[in-house]
């Protein structure tokens, strides 16, 4: 019923919530270093390439690696 | 079906908000026909819940709550409803902002090539909305990009070295790609362009010369 469905839900909820830590925890800090830039200080990829002095398409790189790996934690297709 | 998605940079920036108004209606416009991104969309955001609950835990002031409640309660109304192109051709975000795919107010910039500038917002430094129509059969020669380019197909389509291009793909350019676009044939091609930079760095009027040499 829906109660066992939500409960299931929210497990596999949880579940993914923590292979998404584990896979931020151990990721490369030139990739973290990024997402934190883009998610915690609102910068423009443009932004954090030039604080950083790296090329505009390293930074993109480094986002597309960044998810690619992540989405192989959250068990997507990538 | 979409075969051509747009790249995790552009959603990533799009789920955290740092895209510009014209990046924001090209993505809102490819995600109301693509589940595929709505979904990456989804998981970027996930990426910032996970960030947010590893990051350390930090002081906030006592009127934080307070301030930010006052501020949703301060928000403009939005339309709740989305507008619908009566022509049933523009996603939603994008019919919004131009009304009906039958009105459109198309200028010629050349003989198959008309275009319109729309009226979103932009910095100065930030790129401006297009929409493109190119006749059908039309050909574009080599050209090389300068900046970024994405281009949302919306009617026909259209071959480059990357592969054939129709209704809801993205095609994106980065810095310094050179490519060469046939259209098809049955319809004309209308695509919504944003580019961060001028289009061509040549004559533009040698270019359009060019675009239906075909003819």
């Amino acid at each position: 019923d829906d109660t066992v469905a939500h409960a299931e839900d929210v497990a596999v909820q949880r579940q993914r919530a923590e292979g998404l830590r584990q896979a931020l925890d151990t990721q490369p800090e030139e990739q973290s270093a990024i997402l934190v830039q883009a998610y915690f200080h609102h910068k423009t990829l443009s932004e954090i390439a030039a604080d950083a002095g790296l090329a505009l398409g390293t930074v993109k790189s480094r986002v597309r690696l960044a998810f690619a790996r992540l989405r192989t934690a959250l068990g997507s297709p990538s | 079906m979409i075969r051509h998605h747009l790249p995790d940079d552009w959603l990533m920036s799009y789920a955290v908000g740092v895209e510009t108004p014209a990046e924001s209606l090209l993505v809102a416009s490819h995600l109301s026909v693509c589940a595929e991104c709505r979904r990456r969309v989804e998981e970027a955001e996930a990426v910032g819940g996970a960030l947010v609950a590893d990051a350390p835990e930090t002081a906030v002031s006592p009127d934080l709550l307070a301030a930010t409640l006052a501020r949703l309660d301060a928000s403009p109304d939005l339309p709740r409803e989305p507008v619908h192109d009566p022509a049933g051709v523009l996603p939603a975000p994008l019919a919004r902002v131009v009304g009906s795919f039958d009105d459109l107010p198309w200028r010629r910039v050349f003989f198959g090539l008309d275009q319109i500038l729309l009226d979103v917002p932009h910095r100065a430094s930030g790129p401006p909305a297009r929409l493109f129509r190119i006749a059908a059969g039309g050909f574009i020669p080599a050209h090389a990009h300068r900046g970024t380019e994405a281009s949302l197909v919306l009617t026909g389509g259209f071959t480059d070295p990357d592969g054939h291009f129709t209704r809801g793909d993205v095609c994106v350019r980065e810095d310094g790609t050179v490519h060469a676009q046939e259209m098809d044939d049955d319809e004309p091609c209308v695509v919504l362009v944003v580019a961060d930079q001028p289009f061509v760095g040549r004559s533009p009027l040698a270019w359009m010369a060019q675009v239906l040499r075909g003819f």
